[in-house]
């Protein structure tokens, strides 16, 4: 299947050493929180302490009296909007007196001392009066009629509505012979990314804000800031440094708008780390959700309809929640050819913890019901569940529901082989040992951003690449690192392209100063994006080179090639010259050897391309304990051409065990508008001993024609994929419905008995 | 953090005059897993911490012939890699092992572990179902007293305000016994116990079962012991009905609460089931000796 | 609070200074010795980010106060390559892509080294419950334990 058009070059598609590596395996690499400034303050927030609560009275001088402390910050001090947040501007910096306060994270006052200890004794010291209100914790109660407005006209609390038709539901259900429907409950997970939200600023002598934080959309910052605090875009700069993880947790502005405010007011420069409650607090979450699925097939097993309504918990803001929710709708569906679909979903404003982005973006939660009810409609038919799925295959050619580009080959029966293939036969145990295996499966079409419109208007994406006089070179991508690896992938690229050896290409990252706008690091993008981005930047400066080189050489610039540093005719090897005199060249006749490539794709419209999974788990279920031993988990995806297969591993196995985690242990609990499980102590995330026994992670790859060297994007899938394959195993394995996550040994013990006792 | 003063005692005797002269203000520090977390969230505060770690009066495991003496400063990690305790009290040390993460139990002591006096505290199972006794000093002498009446409550205990935990007594398993500690959590390392239980049992010739202690953890405000079930077992040959409703009889014993962690009924269950596994592995167990 | 005039042995060299009582070794190290490689993951003893080896052992520096640590060696990442050179885990690390983020990363070293010094020939699951107390998020584990195995192999061949 591979095109002529996807090469094995000496870069792309190798395994190539993370270029970031050296300096994060000795400690060298400096995070926010490693950076210090001459003179630096420190930072501290604040934080409402209810949910819901009138700000009546704030004293901040006896705060401000003690030693060491440089300034207090409220609302009152704040000459610009004093709000912010992504499309919608209705997120407070700071709740001043009379207003009322919508969540726990929400920011009351700024402390800035000289010590982190000054700054916390001036938090004590703050005195606020509140007027406590009762707050709004469901999004049932939100939603009722006669519930107060968390946003001033937000009628019904209702945030977004978003809504999904295709072709005639009541004639699809009218068709089917079996009809099934079901109500899967998500939990709200947390991103636990190791650092936690941080930063440093400072205004320098020409007044110039600079800032330096852990963030995943350096432009999205300059935006808020300039908003909320009335500061010309132009005297603002954002860098993102090297990011200890994000998950979607740092995709709207964190501490940045506060940082800014207590370096503009406080005249120092200064530096916020949260504290790991504090942050759990107060970034977005993934949405718990509550979706009711119906679905409809023939006898033998035709999905004619499918039919859903979600009930997400928009928490206070709006932030990413209608993209989220939009995409949760559209995932409903899967890599599913449906002819009727109804499917709706509402996000509510509540007074829990703020919901928005999170690995996967709402397709994890669509997901666990779409491949659940998949499961239970097998059982009703008495069909394999791979058979079931296998039928409904969306097949080649055939139209996609969601708003995807259309062009993507499709090959999940390919994966489905493989994934066969990499499970082999189910394990079995001696029916004395009183445990069960069951063999769970997931298929999906994770989507991937190939626009980013909403973000750019309609400018694209863009990447500027410079080649020294020296030979070396430099990418400047607006992207950023958030571990993912997009470093290399752009520095694979600009060596292969460049005919550099990788070690003298540089990649410069998320810098609002020298990188061309290239918004958002979140929906799997960058590859895609950036890495088309590059292919039209380097292709100027071969151009460039390979002209001069021309005249150097005296034959046809379509006659040279770009290698190993060097510029060759294509027949002739003797004749050549090396890129760093060309590159002198260039220099010296001022020739242009710093160029731009903007990628944009040719619609004005909000689009994904997608991209196919497959994850399988075979599980073991103690009956008597509960227990739930992972035995295998495979997960195999078509991204397209594999730029760094190391990498792509990593995607699979991390985003797996983030999945595992949604599925077995991670459970954020907030109980009236407050958290409860602040602490890694709490939140379980999995350790090294709760991976799968046996872990394999694989790519099928077929090339996809606009991709840079065919890719496509690949980060979130895995997360998709992985939690229902290990429901439907458990399921499987001791026949029982699971509809909340996450799954205790208990809840198992409990669904075990209440059958036995159904059966008697 | 709230401040505090750190003080180093040179000798035992110095740390018994200065933490009793400091009275509600002083606290032991020893790994300080426990108590620096406390201090730091604003769950307890201390004028001054008594350093306690190099007091080899307080550190090491010696045998002394039908019982282990283990210093309240030894560390979780030494417990669980003790070849003595492996082969002489093999439960204790499994629980050691499973405490909390290899970070923590290169810190953690045994000590610290009884005086926080968590209900779902992992090494305090085994020692109630040895019957150790904890040895107290103070100005006025020294006291010795039962782990189990030591236990009133979550982070609740019997100790006087002047009083330091020097060590624990932990008799031997005797010859024949079989012992075994099941610890389940959330995930499979570093967490906190939802339900933990310990149990010995000893079985004559026949196969009767003699004797038989078993303790929970984490479904009641201490950690308890199943006398109730204790009785059903002894003199009862176990099968796979006995051994069923011995679960049962121990799930009725367990008093949880709602938590976090899991759910009251949810930890029924688990004590239920997890009894029974206990004991099955018990029945089947190698002899430990 | 108490100050105290304490030396610690970190890395091979030894530094001298005072410091408050409440201070936590990591803040201590990162702050004072300007050591940024630990970080600084919960502060609470539950992450491992924080791991330095205290005479020889992986501890949470945030557990421990840095008062507590007078007169003993400490190991912190940047001791870890010897004259500029990488030590096996290291390379490892880098070939296997065990590294994503990073953050968790010099913790996760430090706990792989004193393993390896301890047990020359890990078994995976040796090596799953040795780094059980280093929280990993972005890697799901796998290419780090095979890392530390490689590395394993690799120090065995080098001591040959």
């Amino acid at each position: 299947m591979i095109g002529d058009f996807v090469v094995k070059g000496k870069y792309v598609g190798a395994e190539v050493d993370r270029v970031d590596a050296i300096g994060k395996v000795t400690g060298e690499t400096k995070y926010a929180d490693d950076l210090r400034l001459p003179n630096m303050h420190y930072g501290k927030i604040l934080f409402s302490p209810y949910p819901r609560a009138r700000v009546l009275h704030i004293d901040t001088r006896s705060a401000e009296a003690l030693h060491g402390v440089r300034k207090i910050i409220t609302a009152k001090d704040i000459s610009g909007n004093n709000l912010y947040g992504y499309e919608i501007h209705h997120h407070p910096l700071l709740v001043g007196e009379g207003q009322e306060t919508r969540f726990v994270g929400d920011s009351i006052a700024l402390v800035v001392a000289e010590t982190p200890e000054a700054a916390d004794q001036a938090l004590e010291n703050i005195e606020v009066d509140y007027e406590v209100l009762t707050p709004l914790t469901s999004p049932r109660e939100a939603k009722a009629e006669g519930a107060y407005q968390i946003h001033p006209g937000s009628q019904g609390n209702i945030c977004c509505r978003p809504e999904l038709i295709h072709g005639d539901i009541a004639a699809g259900f009218k068709n089917s012979e079996v009809i099934v429907e079901h109500t899967y409950f998500t939990s709200r997970q947390e991103q636990a990314f190791l650092e936690t939200e941080s930063g440093v600023a400072y205004v320098d002598d020409s007044g110039m804000l600079h800032i330096f934080s852990s963030l995943q959309d350096p432009y999205d910052v300059l935006e808020d800031v300039c908003y909320a605090l009335g500061i010309p875009k132009s005297r603002i700069h954002v860098k993102g440094t090297i990011v200890g993880g994000a998950f979607g947790g740092k995709l709207i502005t964190t501490i940045e708008v506060h940082l800014a405010a207590m370096v503009y007011l406080a005249r120092v420069p200064v530096k916020i780390v949260l504290d790991r409650e504090e942050s759990f607090i107060f970034h977005p979450k993934r949405h718990p959700d509550e979706i009711h699925v119906k679905v409809g097939s023939t006898r033998d097993g035709k999905i004619q309809a499918l039919e859903a309504e979600v009930l997400s918990d928009a928490g206070p803001y709006s932030g990413r929640t209608p993209e989220v929710l939009g995409l949760t709708v559209s995932a409903l569906v899967g890599p599913y050819g449906i002819p009727s679909v109804h499917l709706t979903g509402q996000a509510i404003y509540t007074n829990n913890l703020d919901s928005g982005a999170m690995r996967g973006f709402g397709a994890p939660q669509a997901a666990v019901a779409r491949e659940s009810i998949l499961d239970k409609l097998a059982g009703t038919l008495e069909m394999d569940p791979l058979e079931l799925r296998q039928k409904n295959f969306l097949k080649p050619g055939q139209e996609t529901l969601s708003p995807v580009l259309g062009d993507s080959p499709v090959s999940l029966e390919l994966l489905k082989d493989q994934i066969l293939e990499k499970m082999g036969p189910l394990p079995e145990v001696s029916p004395e040992q009183n445990k069960r295996v069951g063999r769970g499966f997931c298929f999906d079409m994770p989507v991937f951003d190939v626009s980013a419109i909403p973000v750019l208007g309609k400018s694209g994406v863009g990447i500027a690449v410079e080649i020294f006089s020296d030979a070396s070179a430099c990418v400047y991508a607006g992207g950023t690192e958030l571990g993912q690896g997009i470093t290399t992938v752009l520095a694979q690229i600009a060596a292969e392209e460049l005919g550099l050896p990788i070690n003298k290409v540089f990649v410069e990252m998320s810098d609002t100063w020298t990188c061309p706008r290239a918004g958002r690091t979140s929906a799997s993008r960058l590859t895609y994006v950036l890495g088309n981005a590059l292919l039209l930047a380097t292709e100027k400066i071969r151009n460039t080179l390979l002209s001069r080189a021309a005249k150097m050489l005296e034959v046809s610039k379509d006659e040279l090639i770009l290698e190993n540093g060097k510029i060759k005719a294509k027949g002739s090897p003797s004749k050549g010259v090396g890129l760093q005199e060309v590159a002198t060249v260039c220099s010296n006749e001022g020739l242009k050897l710093r160029e731009e490539g903007w990628f944009k794709y040719p619609e004005d419209r909000y689009m994904y391309g997608h991209t196919f999974m497959a994850s399988a788990a075979d599980v073991v279920v103690d009956l008597v304990t509960g227990e739930i031993k992972i035995l295998k988990l495979v997960n195999i995806h078509d991204s397209g051409k594999v730029i760094n297969p190391i990498l792509a591993k990593g995607q699979l196995y991390g985003g797996s065990l983030q999945a595992l985690g949604y599925a077995l242990t991670e459970n954020l609990i907030v109980e009236e508008g407050k958290l409860i499980t602040p602490s890694f102590s709490e939140y379980l995330i999995p350790t090294a001993m709760d991976i799968p026994e046996e872990f394999v992670a694989d790519a099928v790859e077929t090339p996809y024609p606009t991709g840079p060297y065919g890719a496509k994007g690949l980060a979130e899938h895995a997360l998709n994929s992985t939690t229902p394959a290990i429901l439907n195993a458990i399921s499987n394995a001791v026949d029982i419905d699971l509809t909340t996550i996450p799954v205790y040994p208990e809840h198992i013990l409990e669904a075990i008995r209440a059958k036995e006792t159904d059966h008697q | 953090m709230a401040a505090f003063d750190y003080v180093k005692p040179p000798s035992l005797e110095s740390l018994i005059n200065d933490y009793a002269q400091a009275k509600s203000e002083g606290a032991i520090l020893a790994g300080g897993t426990d108590l620096l977390v406390k201090i730091r969230s604003g769950l307890v505060s201390r004028r001054v911490l008594f350093d306690i770690n190099d007091l080899h009066e307080m550190k090491g495991i010696s045998d002394e012939g039908d019982s282990l003496r283990i210093g309240a400063a030894t560390r979780i990690c030494d417990v669980a890699d003790s070849n003595v305790v492996q082969s002489t009290v093999p439960f204790l040390s499994l629980a050691a092992s499973q405490l909390g993460s290899p970070q923590i139990r290169n810190r953690a002591t045994v000590g610290g572990n009884i005086v926080s006096a968590s209900p779902a505290a992992d090494t305090v199972l085994p020692l109630i179902a040895m019957g150790a006794r904890l040895r107290f000093g103070s100005q006025g002498g020294n006291r010795e007293v039962s782990i189990e009446k030591f236990m009133e409550g979550p982070g609740q205990t019997d100790i006087r305000e002047d009083e330091v935990l020097i060590g624990v007594v932990v008799p031997k398993l005797s010859n024949g016994c079989k012992s075994h500690f099941i610890k389940v959590g959330r995930r499979k390392a570093v967490a906190i116990s939802v339900v933990n239980i310990a149990g010995w049992i000893k079985t004559d010739r026949t196969g009767v079962i003699e004797d038989v202690r078993l303790v929970l953890g984490a479904v009641a405000p201490t950690a308890i012991r199943a006398g109730e079930t204790e009785t059903f077992l002894r003199g009862k040959r176990p099968n796979e009905v006995v051994l069923k409703e011995a679960a049962r009889i121990t799930a009725g014993q367990s008093s949880p609460i709602s938590d976090i962690r899991g759910t009251q009924k949810g930890r029924r269950l688990l004590v239920e089931a997890w009894t029974f596994r206990l004991l099955q592995i018990l029945m089947t167990q190698n002899e430990a000796n | 609070m108490s100050h105290h005039n304490i030396y610690l042995m970190v890395n091979g060299k030894r530094y001298s200074l005072e410091v408050e009582s409440d201070r936590s070794l990591l803040d201590v190290v990162r702050e004072d010795l300007n050591l940024t490689g630990i970080k600084k993951g919960c502060d609470k003893g539950d992450c491992g980010a924080c791991t330095v080896l205290l005479n020889g052992k992986p501890v949470n520096s945030c557990m421990v106060l840095a008062v507590q640590a007078d007169g003993k060696e400490i190991t912190t990442i940047e001791g870890v390559a010897r004259d500029g050179k990488l030590d096996p885990i290291q390379v490892a690390f880098i070939k296997h892509g065990a590294v994503q983020c990073g953050f968790c990363t010099p913790g996760m070293i430090l706990t792989a080294w004193a393993l390896l010094r301890e047990n020359r020939e890990p078994m995976r699951e040796e090596i799953q419950k040795a780094i059980s107390g280093n929280l990993c998020r972005c890697t799901g584990y796998v290419q780090i334990i095979d890392a530390i195995q490689s590395a394993a192999r690799v120090s065995r061949v080098n001591n040959e």
